[in-house]
C-alpha cells in the first residue's frame, strides 16, 4: 500500500469542541435568557459605537433594521435571496450527491483511497478562492459559476468527514454483520452507512458554512445579483445599512440552514443524540 | 440432528460425533509498538455433538480470542479449527456467537438488532419477525422489544445479543461470558432456558464463563484455560446428574465436588489426590 493509504483520513477540525457542545447540549430556560441578554447587549453596544461615527462606514442596528424593512417591502431583497437561494440548493444538492459516495468508497476501499484520498485531502485544505478566476473562465458570470462555487467549497467537506466517519466504524460493529455471515453490500447498507450517518450529518452541517463562503465570493467576483451582488453593490454607493441588511440575512440564512440540518439528523438518526454529548 | 446422550467421556468419541475439534491453535498478536503477545499456545481440545463445554481461566487467558478464532472471526497464527469437519477459515453458517459486550447495532431497536442475523440469511420477513419475537420473549424482554440499545440496562442488552445468536439456531452455540451482566434470578432463568434449548433441540454449547458455579452448574465438560501464554491446563467432567432439575444439580453431593475441583484447577493447581480418592 501506498504511505498514503496507511494514514488515517485527518480529522475534519471545523467543528470544535465548543460548536458541538453548544449543538448538543440542552437548552435549559436560563441559558436561553443568557443569551438573549447577550444578543441585546451586543446590538446597544453596536449602536452606541456606530452613532459615533461617519453614516457612511457603519450603520447602527436601527438604522439596518429601517434599511431591511425597506428592501423587503421594495421586493428587492426577496428577489436577492431567491437569486442566490437557487445555485446555492443545487450546489449543495450536488455536493451532497457526489461527496457522500466519495467519502464512502474511500474510506471503504484501499484502492479507491490510494487512487483519490490525495485528492480530496488537497480540494479540502486548498482556498477554493484561489480558484475563481479559472471558474469564471469556464462557467462564465451567472448561474453557472455560482453552483460550481458553492460545489467545490462544499463537496471536500462533505466527502473528507464521511471518509473519516466509515474509518471510525468500529470493528466490532462490522464484525457482527461478518459474524452473522451478511454479505459485503448487506454490510455496507446496513452497518457502515447508518454508523457513518452522524459524522456525514457533522459533513453537512461544516458544509452549510462552506456553501454560503462560496455563494458569495462567487457573487462578489461577478457582481451579478444576489446576496452578495447586494453587498457589493451597498459597499460601493456607501450605503451601510444596506450592506449590513444583507449581511445579516446572509447570517441568519446560515443558522436557520444549520438548524435544519440538526433537525434532520435527529429525524434520521435519533440513537445518536443519546448516546454523544456532553449529557448536561 | 444427531441426538447424542452427553455424558461419557472423551475416549470413546468417534470422529463422527465430534463437533468441534481444536488442533494445536497458537496466535500471537502484534501490538501496536511492534511487541508480540502470546494469546494462545497449542490449544487442543475437542467438543462433542451435543455436548456443553465451559471455557474458564483468569482475565486475559485468551478465552475471548479462542470463542473468536472457533468462530471464524479471527485465524489462528497455527493450527486448526474443524467444526462438523471442516476446517474452519472464516464464519459459517453453523456458528452462531454471543459477544462479550452484547455489540448491539445501536440504530436498531431490540427486536430490529434479533431479526438481522436472519435478515444476513434470508429468511422471509413473516417468518423472520415470528422467529425474533419468539427468542425475545424466550429472553424475557418481550416488553423491550421496541426499544433501542441505548434505552436498555446492560443485562438486558447481553440478554439480546443472546436472542440474536438464538434466533438463527445455529448447531454450534458460542458464548463469551452470556450470563455476567445479570441478576442472580434472571441469571438463573436464563441458564435453566438455556439447558431446556439444549435439551430440545441438542445443539452444541461452547461458553465462557467466569462463574465457577456456573460452568459446573451448565457445562458436561470445563475446560481450564492459564494464562501467558494461554494453553489448556486441565478438563474437568462434570457431567453428573443430567435429567434432573438445575436445584437437584446444584444441592448434590458431586457438585460439590466437582466445584471443589474445579477451584484449584482454575488457580493453576492439579486436583488433590485425596479428593480424587474420596470420589472414588
Ligand atoms: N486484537 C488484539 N491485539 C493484541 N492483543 C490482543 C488482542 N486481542 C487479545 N489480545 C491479548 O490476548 C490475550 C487474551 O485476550 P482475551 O481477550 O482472549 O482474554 P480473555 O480470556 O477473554 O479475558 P477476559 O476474561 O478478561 O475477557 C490478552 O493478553 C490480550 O491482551
Ligand atoms: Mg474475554
Amino acid at each position: 500500500m501506498t504511505a498514503l493509504a496507511e494514514q488515517t483520513a485527518p480529522v475534519a477540525d471545523d467543528e470544535t469542541a465548543l460548536s458541538r457542545k453548544i449543538r448538543t447540549q440542552r437548552r435549559s430556560g436560563r441559558d436561553r435568557l443568557v443569551t438573549a441578554g447577550g444578543v441585546v447587549v451586543l446590538l446597544i453596544i453596536w449602536e452606541v459605537a456606530a452613532r459615533q461615527v461617519n453614516p457612511i462606514l457603519a450603520a447602527p442596528p436601527s438604522a439596518v433594521f429601517t434599511a431591511l424593512v425597506g428592501m423587503i417591502s421594495d421586493g428587492s431583497m426577496p428577489q436577492a435571496v431567491w437569486e442566490s437561494a437557487q445555485p446555492f440548493l443545487v450546489g449543495y444538492l450536488l455536493a451532497i450527491v457526489v461527496g457522500i459516495p466519495v467519502g464512502l468508497l474511500v474510506g471503504r476501499f484501499r484502492v479507491v483511497e490510494a487512487a483519490i484520498g490525495w485528492l480530496v485531502i488537497a480540494g479540502y485544505a486548498m482556498p477554493m478562492i484561489a480558484l475563481t478566476p479559472v471558474f469564471m473562465l469556464w462557467f462564465g458570470l451567472g448561474f453557472a459559476v455560482k453552483t460550481a462555487m458553492v460545489m467545490t467549497m462544499t463537496v471536500f467537506a462533505i466527502a473528507i468527514n464521511t471518509w473519516n466517519g466509515v474509518q471510525n466504524v468500529p470493528r466490532t460493529t462490522i464484525e457482527v454483520g461478518t459474524a452473522f455471515c451478511a454479505s459485503q453490500p448487506r454490510i455496507l447498507w446496513q452497518i457502515v452507512i447508518p454508523s457513518v450517518i452522524p459524522s456525514i450529518m457533522t459533513g453537512l452541517r461544516i458544509g452549510i458554512g462552506k456553501a454560503v463562503v462560496g455563494i458569495v465570493i462567487a457573487e462578489f467576483f461577478t457582481a451579478l445579483g444576489g446576496i452578495g451582488g447586494v453587498i457589493v453593490d451597498a459597499g460601493h454607493s456607501f450605503q451601510p445599512d444596506r450592506m449590513f441588511a444583507a449581511v445579516v440575512v446572509l447570517m441568519l440564512a446560515a443558522v436557520a440552514l444549520t438548524g435544519l440540518i440538526g433537525l434532520v439528523e435527529r429525524w434520521i438518526a435519533p440513537w445518536n443524540r443519546s448516546i454523544t454529548g456532553s449529557g448536561r | 440432528m444427531t441426538t447424542t446422550a452427553p455424558g461419557h467421556s472423551a475416549a470413546d468419541a468417534r470422529p463422527a460425533d465430534l463437533a468441534v475439534e481444536v488442533r494445536q491453535v497458537s496466535k500471537v498478536f502484534g501490538d501496536d509498538r511492534g511487541h508480540r503477545v502470546q494469546a494462545l499456545k497449542d490449544v487442543s481440545f475437542q467438543v462433542r455433538r451435543s455436548e456443553i463445554v465451559a471455557l474458564t481461566g483468569r482475565s486475559g487467558c485468551g478465552k475471548t480470542t479462542l470463542l473468536r478464532i472457533i468462530m471464524g472471526l479471527e485465524h489462528p497464527s497455527s493450527g486448526t479449527v474443524v467444526v462438523d469437519g471442516d476446517v474452519v477459515h472464516g464464519p459459517g453458517l453453523n456458528r452462531g456467537i454471543v459477544f462479550q459486550n452484547a455489540e448491539l447495532l445501536p440504530w436498531r431497536t431490540a427486536l430490529g438488532n434479533v431479526e438481522f442475523g436472519l435478515e444476513a440469511r434470508g429468511v422471509p420477513k413473516e417468518e423472520r419477525r415470528a422467529a425474533a419475537e419468539g427468542a425475545i420473549e424466550l429472553v424475557g424482554l418481550g416488553h423491550a422489544a421496541h426499544r433501542r440499545p441505548h434505552e436498555l440496562s446492560g443485562g438486558m442488552r447481553q440478554r439480546v445479543g443472546i436472542a440474536r445468536a438464538l434466533a438463527i439456531d445455529p448447531a454450534v452455540l458460542l458464548m463469551d461470558e452470556p450470563f455476567s451482566a445479570l441478576d442472580a434470578q434472571t441469571r438463573e432463568n436464563m441458564q435453566g432456558e438455556l439447558l431446556e434449548i439444549h435439551a430440545r433441540t441438542g445443539k452444541t454449547i461452547i461458553f465462557v464463563s467466569h462463574d465457577i458455579d456456573e460452568s459446573v452448574l451448565l457445562a458436561d465438560r470445563v475446560v481450564t484455560l492459564v494464562p501467558d501464554p494461554g494453553r489448556v491446563h486441565a478438563e474437568l467432567d462434570t457431567a453428573f446428574g443430567r435429567g434432573g432439575s438445575l436445584d437437584d444439580r446444584r444441592t448434590s453431593a458431586e457438585f460439590a465436588r466437582r466445584r471443589h475441583e474445579l477451584l484449584q484447577l482454575v488457580h493453576g493447581r492439579q486436583i488433590q489426590p485425596q479428593e480424587d480418592g474420596k470420589s472414588a
